[in-house]
């Protein structure tokens, strides 16, 4: 009973709080109860040794204000990362796109270019003979009477054939 | 920063001893406060709630933190010793000051507080260390005042029991000695 009633003091509130009545009824009855004596005096050295605790303060360092400046920079790069990574990803589509209508016009290229090569190639053909006498005149850069160059087209052409 | 440092540290150093762990807490509070600097209403003033941020900060490390070994507590260093037997003595209060604001109180205080689990730790330290109201301290832990009570309650038992088991250890160490 008596026990119970100086523990449960004890463990109702901290010991610096007791008041001066509290703490005489505890010091006669721990006059008398060596289990409460030991809880009194356990309860007096943890309230001692809290004290002591709440009593020590870290002190700010110089070097404080670079770090936590460094941190908040590094958190405001973090915070952007997501928006850089959405820009990334929609440029990337557009970049994909453009490389594929690329492939597709290369080969569409690719695949138009013979009939046109073909046609240019005959008109050549055609024209080569006549093509080869104005060179030359200009090449020999002597006057060709009409005749010669007709006779030479003709005779060209003919040869051609044969 | 230069204003509210001094603020935050001693609330942090109420929580946690080294100083990388003060400073983690500190951080941690300045990063939380500039990000939610929008959310301030104005309704307070800014320290009390830059401090508030720093608590919950030091509630949430501490509660991710690990209990450290049982085993510690019971093993009284070379410094322990006079140290306790100087309390036993219940010697003049100066002295007691003296004494107090040692590194040898403090450095016990921290093994005996380290048997406590986190929230039993915060409460001790809130109520009968910075002598706290229980209302602030249910508004900051976001419990009941009837819970941080029984909290209060329980973390004195544990506490008080931790000591003895300390003063058991210096009986048993005098009793080697003595031969």
């Amino acid at each position: 009973m008596r026990d119970t009633h100086i523990i449960s003091t004890l463990e109702e509130k901290s010991f610096d709080s007791l008041t001066e009545d509290e703490l005489a009824k505890a010091k006669s009855h721990i006059a008398s109860c060596g289990e409460c004596k030991s809880a009194y005096d356990a309860a007096r050295i943890a309230s001692r040794l809290i004290q002591a605790r709440a009593a020590e303060t870290v002190d700010v360092t110089p070097f404080f204000k670079t770090r936590v400046m460094a941190a908040i920079k590094e958190r405001h790069l973090s915070a952007e990362e997501p928006a850089l990574i959405r820009m990334w990803r929609a440029a990337g589509a557009m970049v994909s796109t453009m490389a594929v209508l690329l492939v597709i016009l290369t080969g569409m290229t690719i695949f138009t270019e013979g009939p046109d090569s073909q046609t240019e190639t005959a008109s050549e053909n055609l024209y080569s003979a006549e093509y080869v006498v104005l060179v030359r005149s200009e090449l020999d850069n002597s006057d060709l009477a009409d005749e010669q160059v007709v006779s030479t087209i003709y005779d060209l052409e003919d040869g051609d054939e044969q | 920063m230069r204003r509210y440092g001094p603020r935050v540290f001693a609330i942090a150093s109420k929580f946690f001893r080294q100083r990388a762990q003060v400073e983690d807490a500190a951080q941690e509070a300045f990063l939380k406060a500039y990000t939610q600097l929008s959310s301030y209403e104005g309704r307070g003033s800014l320290v009390g709630w830059l401090s508030q941020i720093t608590k919950n900060q030091c509630i949430n490390m501490l509660r991710s933190a690990k209990r450290r070994p049982e085993s510690n507590v019971s093993e009284l260093t070379d410094r322990d010793g006079p140290w306790l037997e100087n309390q036993m003595a219940d010697a003049s209060i100066e002295r007691h000051q003296a004494s107090e604001r040692s590194l040898v109180a403090s450095d016990l205080a921290d093994r005996v507080l380290g048997e406590l689990s986190p929230d039993d730790r915060l409460v001790l330290m809130s109520i009968d260390g910075e002598h706290l109201p229980v209302k602030d301290v249910a508004q900051m832990t976001g419990w009941s005042e009837s819970k941080v009570k029984v909290r209060a309650f329980r973390a004195r038992r544990r506490m008080r029991r931790a000591v003895e088991k300390l003063l058991a250890s210096r009986l048993a160490r005098a009793d080697v000695k003595g031969g």
